[in-house]
């Protein structure tokens, strides 16, 4: 049967050359726009090198503390970490199998080079841990150990840009970078890191102990001991242990309060997240936490979509509808011979399906053409934009929705033809 | 011309489809042409400063430091650049032109007045008239003398003068501001109108709106993170080393990041025109989608309607009244899609959006989107009426 509707199909394509290309154009176009978009999205929050473990990562950003009503300061103000808050209420978390800190995301720093040009690189201070929990690809040398952040050794890790900038393409491990007013030795290169990535993005990595202002600071015993300069990176042993991490986190940040200090804090409130969730949260800007708010990130974008894809579907149908006099002697016939309404449904909606999984393809291969042109003119520095899997099964989900979709209607409508009427006008 | 309504609505089920699909494009169009438009408006007007040999120095600085400590080593970099004879002048400032945008939620009034729109600003230091060459038409820029006197001196541009004092003049002029997302905050001020500039516009995409620069004092808490520094003309790029060395030794722990405002200049230019022409890509393309739909459903159409065509060939209607006729039939139902939209789209300003989009960009994007969907569905109609009107009359009532 669907043999049968499939060869039919084929031949309704190719008798109306025009009409199948308006449409094949139509959906492959929507979903070209469709796919660069969500590559987009995937690149930004997917798991991606050196990314890879993201589905058991959690991130601290920061804390938000609390102040009474009377005091100046109006209701929260949002500070980063202090290593004392990592080891006291992060590093003893149960089902944790590693954390890292590092500065919060990275910053830029001019510098230059030997031949008196001017970098610009991305600066991050990090620790060990960092290269354990992400996996990155080093072209040569290795990551800087415990040992060295320990101490304190003036080391960096750069990217291949950075090295390329610096000492041209040649080796550079051994070699040394001003950066900051310190003499750094360059113990690794690793592959570039695109910007999207925001837990590891950086040009140059350095262990945060070579400067003062990421080292521990004598404790006064107030909550000003829990604010510093960093960020925290929570790898779970598995991913199921993601909520119970989260949940005994926030347990144990409800019981501080710091009442007898001059300024006086009634809770510290800090969350640990994924970064979609911190994402979502800082979009509808927040300082409330809840399940609600990654949920309604995740309608807009859904939403979003529906809504480029109106105009597309309402493309289709109107074609569609336009085409049933053209299927009416087809119809007419079938009828006559006791097919019922829903066999012509079904018919037409595969064959619907069919034409939206061809244009499928061609915008599959259309996308992963622009995906190739955006890359090559570096819309966003270092990003290799390119299809994977789970964008082509987006893309396939897509497009078969379409055709449900765009396919329906016209096909009940076709299907309520009456069979008399549509014979009579066979004779044209 | 009542017969073409006529048919219309006879129709009413195929041209609705069509109308709605004409609606959307409409909205698109208008939405992205609009833009254009703006742009293209906003990039001619002056922007009120000069951008040339103004570096951006980003200081990256310690939190958890002292008030005290970090104010002490600001002022030290202040100083320190006045050894360079490279360099002219020198501001602290909060917000960098090129950059993210001035545009801030904060209301001011003058005697319990307000201005319709809501001012951008900036909070910097002395001096940055001798950085950006800002151009003085009254009064005179603040400076150290205002140090302790009641009112934190402000500048302004003609058109916030225009908008809160009217035809008064607005030298010496007290005015307070307020945050209407927290109605319960203190209202704040006074601050004291020092002087008013020709007008200062952040980019080249930016409205020429009501503008205001607070003076920042040395003493203020708080000390904005960007320095600009004007250059003598013909330094060099490697004299940012000289620079960074000597910053670096007053402040060992901080980081600094040097750029040009010519480099920011760029970077903001390629960011919008890439907006554009990725959103004029896209509309395009769904534009040409729904163009060649429509020839499709016309085409059936007029192979459907071969008797009427037939009957009216017959009755005497000539060749070109049949294709008036097709086209006539789609112009209608065009004008019933941008009609209603247009009305949707004319109610935006009432809800304070586009506040700064003056009113003949936006007419004027309106109305070319206008023109172009009629050109579309003109261009669309070509063929099918010729189609239409070739229609031999034996040939449509042979088939009745």
């Amino acid at each position: 049967m669907l043999k049968n509707y499939l060869k039919i199909a084929f031949k309704v394509f190719l008798r109306r050359k025009f009409f199948t290309f308006i449409s094949l154009f139509g959906i492959s176009l929507t979903l070209v726009v469709l796919m660069v978009v969500a590559s987009f999205f995937d690149h930004f929050f997917g798991p991606f090198p050196p990314e890879v473990k993201q589905d058991r990562t959690l991130f601290v950003f920061g804390i938000h503390l609390e102040y009474p009503p009377e005091q100046e300061h109006m209701g929260t103000d949002s500070q980063d970490l202090s290593l004392y808050f990592v080891d006291h209420f992060i590093r003893p978390l149960d089902h944790v199998e590693k954390v890292s800190v590092r500065e919060e995301f990275a910053h830029s720093v001019t510098h230059y080079n030997d031949r008196g040009d001017k970098v610009d690189s991305w600066l991050k201070h990090t620790d060990a841990a960092f290269w354990d929990i992400l996996e990155f690809e080093f072209l040569e040398g290795n990551a800087f150990t415990e040992r060295e952040v320990e101490e304190a050794d003036r080391v960096a890790v750069i990217n291949e840009a950075t090295r390329r900038e610096l000492f041209g393409d040649e080796p550079a491990v051994g070699r040394i970078v001003k950066v900051d007013k310190q003499r750094l030795r360059v113990v690794g290169v690793v592959a570039n890191v695109p910007i999207f990535r925001h837990g590891s993005f950086a040009d140059i990595w350095v262990p945060y102990s070579i400067n003062d202002r990421f080292r521990a600071r004598p404790l006064t015993g107030g909550w000003w001991d829990l604010c510093g300069e960093f960020q925290a990176m929570i790898l779970a042993e598995k991913r199921s242990d993601l909520p119970l991490i989260q949940e005994e986190f926030r347990q144990r940040l409800s019981v501080l309060e710091f009442p007898k200090e001059e300024l006086r804090v009634i809770g510290v409130h800090g969350y640990a997240e994924t970064f979609f969730e911190y994402f979502s949260h800082e979009l509808f800007d927040l300082e409330e936490r809840g399940e609600r708010y990654p949920r309604l990130f995740l309608g807009f974008i859904i939403g979003g979509m529906i809504l480029f894809m109106i105009l597309p579907t309402l493309n289709l149908v109107n074609l569609n509808l336009s085409r049933i006099v053209e299927r009416a002697s087809e119809i007419g016939v079938r009828k006559a011979f006791g097919a019922s309404s829903r066999a012509l449904v079904g018919q037409f909606v595969v064959e619907n399906v069919l034409l939206t999984l061809m244009g499928g393809l061609l915008g599959l291969a259309a996308s992963a053409g622009v995906l190739r042109f955006l890359s090559e003119i570096e819309l966003v520095p270092y990003v290799q934009f390119h299809m994977n899997l789970r964008i082509f099964y987006y893309g396939m989900l897509l497009a078969l929705f379409f055709g449900v979709f765009s396919g329906v209607y016209p096909a009940w409508k076709m299907s309520r033809l009456h069979p008399v009427e549509s014979l009579r006008r066979r004779k044209k | 011309m009542r017969h073409v309504f006529k048919l219309v609505w006879n129709r009413r089920r195929t041209n609705l489809l069509i109308g709605v699909e004409l609606f959307f494009s409409f909205l698109i169009l208008c939405a992205v042409v609009t833009t254009g438009v703006y742009f293209a408006h906003t990039y001619r007007l002056p922007l009120g400063f000069s951008y040339a040999q103004v570096w951006d120095i980003y200081i990256n600085e310690q939190k958890a430091i002292d008030k005290e400590a970090r104010k002490e080593m600001r002022t030290q970099i202040l100083l320190a650049l006045e050894e360079f004879e490279e360099i002219e002048a020198a501001a602290y400032v909060n917000k960098v032109p090129f950059g993210d945008g001035f545009g801030s939620r904060l209301v001011y009034t003058y005697e319990g007045k307000s201005i319709g729109i809501r001012p951008r600003r900036n909070f910097v230091t002395d001096d940055l008239d001798e950085v950006l060459n800002l151009e003085l038409i009254e009064g005179r820029w603040f400076n150290r003398e205002d140090e302790g006197i009641r009112g934190v001196p402000v500048v302004i541009n003609r058109e916030f003068s225009d908008a809160l004092f009217g035809t008064e003049a607005s030298l010496g002029k007290e005015i307070f501001r307020s945050d209407p997302v927290f109605p319960e905050s203190k209202r704040q001020g006074p601050y004291r109108v020092v002087g008013v500039i020709a007008d200062f516009r952040g980019d080249d995409f930016s409205p020429s709106a009501p503008f205001l620069f607070e003076r920042c004092s040395m003493n203020d808490g708080y000390i904005p993170n960007h320095l600009l520094i004007r250059l003598r003309p013909g330094t060099r790029a490697v004299f940012g080393e000289k620079l960074l060395e000597r910053m670096q030794g007053i402040a060992r722990d901080w980081s600094f990041q040097v750029e040009t405002l010519s480099d920011h200049r760029s970077d903001n230019l390629r960011l919008h025109l890439s907006f554009l022409l990725f959103g004029g890509i896209v509309a395009g393309l769904l534009i040409a989608m729904v163009g060649l739909g429509m020839v499709g459903v016309l085409w059936q159409n007029v192979a459907q309607r071969t008797g009427e065509i037939g009957l009216r060939r017959a009755l005497g209607g000539t060749a070109g009244r049949i294709s008036a006729q097709f086209l006539g039939e789609l112009l209608v139902i065009a004008t019933l899609a941008v009609v209603p939209s247009t009305m949707l789209i004319a109610q935006l300003p009432f809800y304070g959006w586009l506040e700064y989009v003056p009113g003949e960009v936006y007419m004027g994007g309106i109305f070319t989107a206008a023109l172009l969907i009629y050109l579309l569905v003109i261009a669309c109609a070509l063929y099918p009426s010729w189609l239409a009107s070739r229609v031999q009359p034996v040939e449509a009532l042979h088939c009745e």
